[in-house]
């Protein structure tokens, strides 16, 4: 059905083929990124916002 | 060297400009849910503060949803944003005077915007409505609030930027380039423009801004705002820093592409919807990667969500921002979306996001806050409590009862009796059908604004109970000493980073819009052009005008879907080519009304005289607003060659030199309408605005009936060649 309907338009099935790789691509960046990252480091991230720079009630 | 690097530094918080925020969120925010709820009112009780055109229903629709949104949630996203972005980074806002230029643009912009709304100053575009001097306010109190962020994340003292602030860089990047790229018009007076886009290019744009205004400015914010809060109050970090990680990339990336998934089965080109359902379908994983973030940070914490205000309200916040973006995602399936839009379900769909996510963490971080800013407790924990169970039963009572008017008046639209007619040709009948449940939705709304006065009153006294503490006295490792000397290098790096991830999320933002835009903007074929479709007679833009005045686009669509179902009821489903010459396109997208785009010709001008003068007149029943006024007030032909101009810059094939003639034009157009309205009993002068209005409504989707002369005669040649 996908097809049927992108081909109402000529060259256009290029666009949704472009925009997938696209998306795999940030998708896989972010992923493969956040699974390399440090655990220590990621322990201090996740810290940041409870480190008291202030007496707090 | 050592003691120069373990340097502690004294500085700051501003916690007033977080006070100031808070004071216009909570104010704001009940006039927006008062005008929400006089609104509500008038749906079932037409008559309600009627005949007053400044509080009639289309131009308080805009005004509610401006001021929910932009007044209420605005605000809101900067109370979290000048508290947390201070801790966050270790250091006070860039600077106190920027803070104060954007609390005041701010507030200065909503109280035009109210001034503007209900006198019909409005661009017709849906949470866009705002008129241009408007627009470009907005645009510069926006840099100022990212200056003013930007600065401060650059004289940060933590090296790391927490995720938080990443949702609020997005934020800002993306919501300035959506406003901008939006609100591309060409002023015709100081109040009135026509926007760049046309027909179906507009609803593009125009959706793919509202959409990502709905997940830049209503969700990202928030998410932000989840991340420092929720760990805060719960007292535990995040449950999964990695997947927020990926949270934050994959939703600001994917969101933009979902926008065409309010234009399904419009007249958009198909490809371009079936890639707004798709990608609305992916939708759900990084959205519920960030619920299920939010609420496992809670993780060993349950026994506390019973006692603290803030973590109830989180939770349902979070709890209601999963069902909402399940939600979406199923409603921009095809199927689907053919039974949800143009009825009340999207109107119970937004109303749970609404309330419930944005309102629900509005408040929260306003219980949170508060009594630290003010170094006290919270005034009464039980009020908070009464407030939160308002506030659930409020929107309980305005959703259920709209999730049953949206699909029952759609399955009545759709219903065929067996000999396969319409089982409900009259479109009023689905209306009163309906009315009871608009009836418990006031209910509804009232109990949540019950709630919010509440909140109002626990805030206002915890307050008094203590006193300001306006500069919050800090101290922090001043970071740059720290790697003294490589100074350069980590220098270099540390402003790096919060441009490089602004690059990127710019980037991110940026492919979605361009890919889907960019063919339906130089594609010919994507728009085929009807020749028999012709620019509109100057009576008839006027016309146009006032229905955007009046903001008849806010309950009547102008797009036949070709559903059998509604090319019974309302005629030859629209075509792309039809709308060349709309500035702006009204397709609208609620059905409180009738569909109006083949209205033209369907009754005589009598009747439309008749039915705008007094609706249950010819309509008994009907839920429509009379607009007495337009029958008093004389049409002011004064920038009608200005439009005509305008709209020729914009492509609008009006001869050279045709302004000169165009209100003459318009003035023998209408003493033709108003001779036919005297002939039918109903005298009025020429003048009266109505007459304009009525020649725009006749006009509506005629075009297209009136094949030019050589189609016609090919078409009696082929039945001729056919009968041989």
């Amino acid at each position: 059905m996908y097809k049927n309907v992108l081909q109402a338009i000529e060259g256009i099935g290029i666009f949704p083929i472009i925009s997938m790789l696209i998306f795999l691509a940030v998708f896989l960046t972010a992923i493969v990124w956040a699974f390399k990252m440090d655990k220590a480091q990621l322990q201090q991230m996740a810290e940041l916002p409870l480190e008291q720079s202030n007496k707090e009630k | 060297m050592q003691s120069e690097n373990l340097r502690v530094e004294k500085f700051e918080y501003d916690n007033k400009i977080v006070r100031d925020f808070s004071i216009a969120m909570v104010g704001w925010g009940i006039i927006g849910f008062l005008v929400g709820l006089i609104i509500a009112i008038k749906l079932r009780w037409p008559d309600f503060l009627g005949f007053i055109p400044i509080f009639s229903y289309g131009r308080l629709r805009p005004l509610h949803t401006n001021a929910v949104i932009f007044a209420f949630a605005g605000n809101a996203i900067f109370v979290g944003v000048y508290y947390s972005l201070q801790r966050l980074c270790k250091a006070r806002m860039f600077s106190d005077a920027l803070s104060k230029i954007h609390f005041w643009g701010w507030q200065l912009i909503i109280v035009s915007a109210a001034l503007t709304l209900p006198l019909g100053f409005t661009s017709s575009k849906e949470y866009a409505e705002l008129e241009w001097p408007i627009d470009i306010a907005v645009t510069l109190v926006w840099v100022v609030f990212g200056v003013n962020m930007m600065g401060t994340i650059f004289k940060r003292r933590e090296r790391h930027l927490y995720v938080a602030i990443w949702f609020y860089i997005a934020t800002f990047l993306t919501v300035a380039m959506l406003h901008i790229v939006n609100s591309l018009e060409l002023p015709v007076s100081f109040l009135k423009s026509y926007s760049m886009y046309a027909g179906v290019q507009d609803a593009l744009v125009q959706w793919w801004y509202a959409h990502n205004a709905v997940a830049f400015f209503l969700t990202t914010p928030f998410l932000g705002i989840m991340y420092y809060f929720v760990p805060k109050a719960a007292q535990r970090p995040v449950y999964s820093y990695r997947l927020s990680i990926i949270h934050f990339w994959a939703l600001i990336f994917l969101y933009i592409w979902a926008g065409p998934h309010h234009l399904l089965y419009t007249s958009l080109p198909d490809w371009a919807q079936s890639l707004g359902t798709v990608f609305s379908i992916m939708l759900i994983a990084p959205s519920w990667g960030g619920m299920i973030n939010g609420l496992l940070t809670l993780r060993g914490a349950w026994d506390r969500v019973r006692e603290d205000p803030v973590l109830k309200f989180f939770v349902i916040a979070i709890t209601a921002y999963g069902m909402s973006t399940f939600e979406g995602p199923m409603m921009s399936l095809k199927n689907v979306n053919a039974i949800t839009h143009y009825t009340d379900y999207t109107i119970a769909h937004v109303h749970l996001g609404a309330l419930t996510w944005n309102g629900g963490v509005a408040f929260a971080i306003l219980y949170y806050i508060f009594p630290r800013i003010y170094r006290t407790e919270l005034f009464s924990k039980k009020l908070a409590n009464a407030h939160f169970w308002f506030a659930t039963m409020g929107i309980l009572f305005y959703v259920i009862p709209l999730y049953f008017a949206g699909i029952t008046q759609s399955l009545m639209w759709k219903e065929f009796t067996a000999d396969g007619v319409l089982r409900y040709p009259v479109f009023l009948e689905t209306v009163t059908q309906i009315l009871p449940m608009y009836a418990l939705r006031v209910v509804g709304g009232a109990l949540y604004i019950v709630g919010a006065l509440f909140a109002t009153w626990n805030l206002y006294k915890t307050a008094k109970s203590g006193s300001l503490w306006a500069n919050e006295a800090v101290e922090a490792p001043a970071l740059e000493k720290i790697t003294a000397p490589v100074a350069e290098h980590w220098h270099r790096k540390l402003e790096g980073r919060p441009i490089r991830l602004a690059v990127f999320s710019l980037f991110a933002v940026l492919v979605g819009g361009v890919v889907e835009f960019i063919p339906t903007a130089v594609i010919k074929s994507n728009i085929p052009s009807i020749a028999s479709v012709k620019p509109y007679s100057p009576l008839e833009v006027e016309g146009r005008d006032l229905y955007i005045r009046e903001g008849c686009n806010n309950c009547h669509s102008q797009m036949i879907r070709p559903f059998r179902s509604e090319t019974e009821r309302y005629g030859e489903y629209s075509k792309v080519g039809e709308f060349v010459y709309d500035h702006p396109f009204l397709w609208g997208s609620k059905r409180t009304g009738p569909d109006l785009h083949r209205q033209g010709g369907k009754y005589p001008d009598s009747w439309h005289y008749l039915h705008m003068r007094e609706p249950r007149a010819t309509s008994p029943g009907s839920i429509m607003p009379a607009y007495t006024w337009l029958y008093d007030d004389k049409l002011d032909y004064r920038h009608t060659e200005g439009k005509i101009m305008t709209l020729r810059k914009l492509g609008v094939p009006y001869p050279d030199g045709y302004e000169a003639q165009a209100v003459n034009d318009a003035k023998a157009q209408a003493a033709k309408i108003a001779a036919n309205l005297e002939q039918a009993g109903a005298k009025t002068s020429p003048d009266a605005e109505i007459v304009a209005l009525i020649a725009y409504l006749q006009r509506l989707g005629t075009d297209i009936k009136a094949q030019p002369p050589e189609a016609q005669a090919e078409k009696t040649e082929a039945k001729q060649t056919a009968r041989k």
